[in-house]
């Protein structure tokens, strides 16, 4: 009950101080220092995400343009400043369209693709190696391009106190951008991750505006580093098998098949094993600290008009959402494959009798147990927004301050062009989840 | 009314063009919402037509209100108490009234999905023939020796193709006099699965597969004689290539459309697509019985073989054996065995001697 009552004080504030600033004649800048407050409830998410599940099903995946639309706006609708709800303003038909226009584009792409694929296969494998790496290079492009676009997009339908978002700055040069800091990770095997993030971030940031005022960015890669190190290692040591042995096989007695040139592996292999898993594991646990000493400096680094953006994101606030949703994973995939080897079991028994059924249990089981897997990674995937993003959306929000001053009466509305139809190529390339 | 109309509400307003907020106060009015300052200067009058919900009125939320015509205008009230009057004036509160850019995009999806469909439908066989054209054969081979791999895999348990060396001989003979006189791009290769299913097919590259089940189930080396020529004729038009284009143009169209991502979804697209492809291969099958039959009469062994095997397969169906791959792309109508009985010349020539039929049947050891 008291709960409720202080929800519903929240919803009065921002009407309740206009007035009270209205009596008092005080209007003008105003000295801020507080954040975003997110009240969603998993309850009511829950909800939107099970009617989106069936939907989205029963028109086999068409749906899934309003599901996005319905989540964004949930959570927009559920997160304030100042007093003031923001507003997710798009709808399901632009990203249908969207989708449509991207569709018209890719489909003869794709053709083209398969059959100068095939057209090289027969001219030789340099070719089809050149055409392969050329699809791959396009398609990386794009998901650059992509993700701008989609950013653009979203901005321009977010809303607060009646004010839009917006972006400006090329998606194109954005993605060569992309391309060639990816080039850079790449040579330095890794270690200039964390600067092409940052170099990313700032370009996004400094083209991003809120109604006329543009967010400028200012940081050095310098702190991130240090934050890279782990996961860099992580990586570094689940990779090393790999180099070891492509440089140590003599590939001549592999392929004369001559057993005596080959080196004892047994040994090393299981080392290797040990080195990889170890590699992998740091990896794994160590990048969720990363990921918030980025949302950290990127936040220390990026200034709106008179306000300053404070995080104060831990590794921690990251991991359990993620942990959670692995353990969830875990367990139903775990739980399918049980479920499916007790009814191959129990089958492959009653047939025993009489000798028939072994086939069928060969052929049927494999078969059924990749659909029982699939469905629970369906189920996980669906609880994903509850579980993952409504917790890190939440913390995210909780732990981040603008402080500073601001004038709203200065802040006036945008006035770029907004994008008709939205974000067709992310879903297409399948950007991200929503 | 529900509430009296000379009240007055007091709100939030933001006009859309600057940030600030300003308290008013707002009184209903046959006009529309008439908003005003708490110090009773005018600002503005919504139109009832015009006034929409920005979300749907939940209790415990702030009632926020747009205007269909003023852009990021929005007006924002604490207190239920309006709502009542809102929804008996307002008449689009909920959505936008339905008018001519509703209807221009219903029209427009429409008519997209209707271009996509009638692409699918009739647009893919008719190109899919010339494109076969295209393919080039040494890619088809490559595809088609790909195809008997997974069909070993899936129905001979994993085991190899039988190796019976002399039938394998005699097959491939009784394959060459049959398509004498005919004209194809490719070094024909059949081969025999070890399965018991009763079935046969040809796939690109100009193979043809013939199932153990088959053979032990034909009577004769003329009903195999004439399952072989119906196959042999579906390579001479190229069908396998054709099939393999329409279904690769259905599965990426479909696919797009209900986006790779989603499991269920792929699953509907992948059913989609084969039913759709399995619907148009009907006219390739009467093709082929056709070509079969002629390629049967100009070898001397007729087409009574054939018709004797499809009368086998409808009896067998009729026992409730199942023949699910035979049948589900060959639909063994009478009507289908009639049009073969009237092309068919009577018999001049065995398709082979007792003892090469003798070495068929064992060509699985």
């Amino acid at each position: 009950m008291n709960d409720e009552l202080e929800r519903k004080m929240r919803f009065r504030t921002s009407v309740a101080r206009a007035h009270s600033q209205a009596m008092s004649g005080l209007s003008g800048t105003l000295m801020v220092k507080e954040g975003p407050v997110y009240d969603g409830r998993a309850g009511e998410l829950f909800k939107i995400v099970l009617v989106n599940l069936i939907l989205t099903s029963i028109t086999a995946g068409i749906y899934r343009f309003w599901a996005k639309t319905r989540v964004r706006r949930y959570f927009l609708s559920r997160a304030s400043f100042l007093g003031d709800r923001l507003e997710y303003t798009g709808t399901g038909k632009e990203l249908f369209l969207g989708f449509l226009v991207i569709l018209a584009i890719l489909i003869p792409v794709s053709l083209i693709y398969q059959f100068g694929s095939q057209t090289a296969l027969s001219a030789g494998p340099q070719a089809y190696a050149a055409v392969q790496i050329g699809y791959f290079l396009l398609f990386y492009f794009l998901f650059f391009v992509a993700t701008y676009r989609a950013r653009r997009y979203r901005l321009s339908r977010t809303m607060w106190r009646g004010i839009r978002g917006g972006q400006t700055g090329s998606a194109m040069l954005f993605a060569v951008h992309g391309i060639l800091w990816s080039a850079i990770t790449l040579l330095t095997l890794g270690l200039a991750y964390p600067a092409m993030r940052l170099k990313l971030q700032a370009y996004k940031t400094d083209r991003m505006s809120f109604g006329n005022h543009t967010f400028s960015f200012d940081g050095g890669v310098g702190p991130l580093f240090a934050a890279w190190l782990l996961p860099w290692l992580g990586l570094v040591l689940a990779a090393t098998p790999f180099a070891l042995l492509m440089t140590d096989i003599d590939f001549g007695a592999l392929t004369t098949g001559d057993a005596a040139q080959l080196p004892d592996m047994t040994g090393t292999r299981s080392a290797f094993g040990i080195l990889m898993i170890a590699g992998v594991g740091i990896f794994l646990l160590t990048q969720f600290w990363y990921r918030a000493a980025e949302v950290r400096h990127f936040a220390a680094s990026t200034q709106f008009d008179g306000l300053h953006f404070k995080s104060s994101l831990s590794g921690l606030n990251v991991f359990w959402p993620f942990f959670f949703y692995g353990l969830l994973l875990m367990l139903l995939v775990a739980g399918a494959i049980a479920l499916i080897a007790g009814i191959i079991t129990a089958s492959a028994l009653a047939d025993g009798a009489n000798g028939q059924g072994g086939e069928f249990v060969k052929t049927v089981g494999p078969f059924a147990g990749a659909i029982a897997v699939l469905l629970a990674f369906l189920v996980a995937g669906t609880l994903k927004p509850i579980i993952v993003y409504n917790r890190i959306f939440r913390v995210f929000c909780e732990t981040l301050t603008l402080q500073g001053s601001f004038s709203p009466d200065r802040l006036l509305q945008s006035q770029l062009n907004i994008p008709q139809r939205g974000e067709g190529l992310a879903d297409a390339l399948d950007v991200d989840a929503f | 009314m529900p509430s009296d109309p000379s009240a007055a509400y007091r709100g939030q307003y933001n006009d859309g063009q600057s940030a600030s907020i300003t308290a008013v106060s707002a009184t209903a009015h046959h006009d529309g919402l008439h908003i005003a300052t708490t110090d009773d200067d005018r600002i503005t009058v919504w139109p009832w037509d015009q006034i929409g919900v920005v979300e749907k009125a939940t209790s415990g939320r702030p009632i926020r209100l747009l205007n269909r015509a003023a852009g990021g205008a929005r007006l924002t009230f604490d207190d239920p108490a309006i709502l009542p009057i809102l929804e008996s004036m307002a008449p689009n509160l909920v959505r936008p009234p339905f008018g001519r850019k509703q209807i221009r995009t219903i029209a427009l999806s429409v008519g997209i999905g209707g271009a996509v469909v009638a692409f699918l439908v009739f647009g893919l066989p008719l190109i899919a023939k010339p494109l076969a054209q295209l393919v080039p054969i040494a890619w088809e081979e490559q595809v088609g020796d790909d195809t008997i791999d997974v069909v070993n895999r899936i129905f001979a348990g994993g085991r190899d193709a039988c190796s019976g060396e002399k039938g394998l001989m005699v097959l491939n003979d009784l394959a060459q006099r049959l398509l004498a006189g005919s004209e194809t791009p490719y070094r024909v290769q059949v081969s025999v699965a070890d399965s018991k299913v009763v079935n046969a097919f040809a796939v690109p590259g100009g193979r043809v597969v013939l199932f153990r089940g088959l053979i032990e189930k034909a009577n004769s080396a003329e009903e195999v004689a004439g399952v072989l020529a119906h196959e042999l004729a579906h390579v001479v038009h190229r069908h396998p290539t054709q099939g393999m284009i329409t279904s690769v143009g259905w599965s990426a169209i479909l696919s797009a459309f209900t986006g790779g991502a989603s499991f269920s979804s792929e699953v509907v697209a992948q059913i989609a697509a084969q039913f759709a492809t399995s619907a148009y291969s009907r006219d390739l099958e009467t093709e082929a019985d056709r070509e079969g039959v002629a390629m049967l009469n100009r070898a001397g062994i007729g087409g009574k073989g054939l018709i004797q095997f499809f009368e086998l397969i409808q009896e067998l169906e009729g026992k409730g054996i199942s023949i699910p791959e035979y049948l589900s792309s060959h639909p063994m109508t009478g009507d289908r065995i009639t049009a073969i009985g009237k092309l068919s010349e009577p018999a001049t020539t065995p398709a082979m001697s007792e003892t090469e039929w003798r070495t068929v049947r064992n060509i699985c050891g």
